[in-house]
C-alpha cells in the first residue's frame, strides 16, 4: 500500500471521526436541524413509493377487470365496502335520532330561547403519517425517532414500554397525551407519548388502552344505543367490552362505538363489532369480545383530534374583565 | 457517476429502512438496509471516498434514532476502515466488476453484524440499560443474516445483468489490484 495514500486515508478517517465526536457532543440546537432535515427528506420518497404501489395495484385491478367497461363496473369488493360504510353511517344516525327523540319526550323542549352557544373547546383534525413503527421495531423497541427532552421522559422507559406506532407529529403540532387517533371513521387509538416532533400511539388493542364505548344494536324499531361500558385491549388483536350489565341485551354482530358524551370524540366513532358475547351463570356483567375495525390494517396516515381553547371565548372573557 | 448511483441507492435504502422494513420482517427478524450501503461503499469505492460515504450513511442511521448523533457514524467509519484494510491485497482476476460470491457474503454479513453489535451496545450503554450478550448476539445475527440474504438476492440479480449486458464486463487485470491503494 502506498504510504502517502495510507496517510491521506488516516487523515480523512481522523477528520471524519472528529466530526462524529463533535456531533456526539454537540447541543440540540446543532443536531436537531440535521435530524429534521433527514426526516423531512425521507417523506418524498415514502410518498413516491406509496404513489407507485397505488398505481401498480390500480393497474393490476384494471388488468383483472379488462374487457369490462371500467366506468360501469366497479370492483365487487369496493361496492360491498361502500355499502357497508353507508349502512354503518345510517345505523348510527338512526340510533342518534331515536335517542334525541326519547330525550325530548322525557324532558320536553325548553320554553326559553337560549343565546348562541360559543363552545369553549374547538376540535380540529391533524393528519399524521405513521412513520416510526419500523424504526421502533428496528432495535426491538430500543429506538425512537425523537422522544423530546421537554417531555421529561427517559428514552429507555418509552423504548421498553411502548411498541406502538409512531407518527410524525408531536409537540410542534400542539399534540398532547390522550388525544384520540382515527383512521377514517374508525378509532385507531390514542396518543400515548408526545415528543418534540413525533408521538407514539397506543392502539385500541393495546393492553393498557381503555375507552368509553357504547353498543349500537338492531331492534325491531331500528337501531338504538345500547349499554355503555369500557373497551379495553387484550394485548393481542382483539378488544373486550366490559361493564355491560347482565340485564342489557347484547348480540353478536352489534356495533361498538365511542360513547360520545363521555369521550373526547365529538361524534360517535366506530370501534368494531361484537364477535362473542357470553353471560356466565350468576355473572353481573357480560363477557364481550370485540373485533376492532382497524384489525390488521396498518394505515399510512391517521387523523388526530386536537382540542384547543376557542379564541372567541378568550376574547369574550378578556372584554368582560375590562371595566 | 458512481457517486450519483450510490446517492440514489442510499436514499432508497433510507426510505426502505424507515418505511418498509417492518413489512419485510421474517417473524421477528427485521432487515436493515443502510448498513448494506456501507458494503457497497467498501466494494465500490477507493479509500477516502469509501470512508466519506460510510460516514454519511452512518450519520443517516444516527438521524433515525433518538440517541446523540455520531454513534453509527463512528461505527461505520471503523468497520469501513478495517474492511478496507483486509480487502487491500485482494486479487481481482475475473472480468466481472463484482466481487466473488463467497467474499461478498462474508463481508456483507460481517459488516452488518459489526454495525449492529457496536451501535446497539453503544446505545444500551448510553441509556444505562443492560442486555445480555447472548440475546444481543442472537438478535443482531438474525438481522444480519436476513439482510445478507436480501443483499445476496440483489447481488445475484446484478451478476445476471452483468452477464447479459455488455457494460457489466471490464478488461481482465494482469496484476494484483487493490480496492484500497
Amino acid at each position: 500500500m502506498n504510504a502517502s495514500s495510507f496517510r491521506i486515508q488516516l487523515l480523512v478517517l481522523s477528520a471524519l471521526a472528529a466530526v462524529a465526536i463533535g456531533l456526539f457532543l454537540a447541543p440540540e440546537t446543532v443536531t436537531v436541524p440535521i435530524r429534521t432535515s433527514v426526516r423531512d427528506a425521507v417523506l418524498p420518497g415514502h410518498r413516491a413509493v406509496e404513489w407507485g404501489v397505488d398505481n401498480v395495484q390500480t393497474a393490476a385491478l384494471r388488468f383483472r377487470n379488462s374487457g369490462a367497461d371500467p366506468v360501469e363496473i366497479d370492483s365487487p369488493i369496493t361496492l360491498i365496502e361502500n355499502e357497508r360504510l353507508l349502512s354503518r353511517r345510517l345505523r348510527l344516525e338512526n340510533a342518534r335520532l331515536r335517542q334525541q327523540l326519547k330525550q325530548r319526550q322525557r324532558i320536553g323542549v325548553s320554553p326559553y330561547r337560549t343565546g348562541e352557544k360559543v363552545p369553549l373547546l374547538l376540535d380540529d383534525l391533524v393528519s399524521a403519517t405513521v412513520f416510526g413503527k419500523e424504526t421502533a421495531l428496528l432495535w426491538k423497541s430500543g429506538v425512537l425517532i425523537d422522544q423530546g427532552r421537554n417531555a421529561g421522559l427517559r428514552e429507555a422507559d418509552i423504548v421498553l414500554r411502548d411498541n406502538g406506532p409512531i407518527v410524525d407529529r408531536g409537540a410542534d403540532a400542539q399534540l398532547a397525551t390522550g388525544f384520540p387517533v382515527f383512521a377514517g371513521r374508525c378509532v385507531f387509538g390514542r396518543v400515548s407519548h408526545v415528543g418534540r416532533w413525533t408521538s407514539t400511539i397506543q392502539p385500541v388493542t393495546d393492553r393498557k388502552f381503555r375507552g368509553h364505548a357504547q353498543l349500537v344494536r338492531k331492534t325491531g324499531k331500528g337501531y338504538v344505543f345500547g349499554g355503555e361500558g369500557v373497551l379495553e385491549g387484550d394485548g393481542d388483536s382483539q378488544c373486550r367490552l366490559t361493564l355491560i350489565a347482565a340485564e342489557e341485551p347484547v348480540a353478536v354482530g352489534d356495533g361498538v362505538y365511542t360513547a360520545s358524551r363521555k369521550t373526547a370524540f365529538p361524534f360517535p366513532m366506530y370501534y368494531g363489532k361484537v364477535t362473542r358475547a357470553e353471560l356466565p351463570p350468576g355473572a353481573s356483567h357480560w363477557q364481550i369480545t370485540v373485533a376492532p375495525a382497524i384489525g390488521d390494517i396498518q394505515p399510512q396516515t391517521v387523523q388526530i383530534l386536537r382540542k384547543r381553547i376557542n379564541p372567541e371565548r378568550l376574547r369574550e372573557s378578556g372584554s368582560e374583565s375590562q371595566p | 457517476m458512481k457517486h450519483v448511483c450510490l446517492a440514489i441507492t442510499t436514499y432508497a435504502a433510507l426510505v426502505l429502512q424507515t418505511g418498509w422494513s417492518a413489512r419485510l420482517t421474517a417473524g421477528d427478524i427485521l432487515p436493515v438496509f443502510l448498513p448494506l450501503m456501507i458494503v457497497v461503499a467498501i466494494f465500490g469505492l477507493k479509500g477516502p471516498a469509501a470512508l466519506v460515504w460510510a460516514a454519511v450513511i452512518g450519520l443517516l442511521g444516527d438521524c433515525l434514532t433518538a440517541e446523540p448523533l455520531g454513534i453509527e457514524m463512528l461505527c461505520a467509519l471503523s468497520v469501513t476502515f478495517v474492511a478496507g484494510r483486509m480487502l487491500a491485497d485482494r486479487t481481482v482476476g475475473s472480468s466481472s466488476r463484482l466481487p466473488s460470491l463467497r467474499l461478498f457474503v462474508l463481508v456483507t454479513f460481517l459488516t452488518v453484524e459489526s454495525m449492529l453489535i457496536v451501535s446497539t451496545a453503544a446505545r444500551v450503554l448510553l441509556t444505562g440499560r443492560t442486555v445480555s450478550a447472548a440475546s444481543l448476539l442472537s438478535a443482531t445475527s438474525a438481522s444480519a443474516a436476513y439482510s445478507t440474504l436480501i443483499a445476496l438476492a440483489v447481488y445475484l440479480f446484478a451478476k445476471l445483468l452483468a452477464r447479459i449486458l455488455p457494460f457489466g464486463r471490464s478488461a481482465p487485470r494482469t496484476q494484483s489490484s487493490a480496492t484500497w491503494n
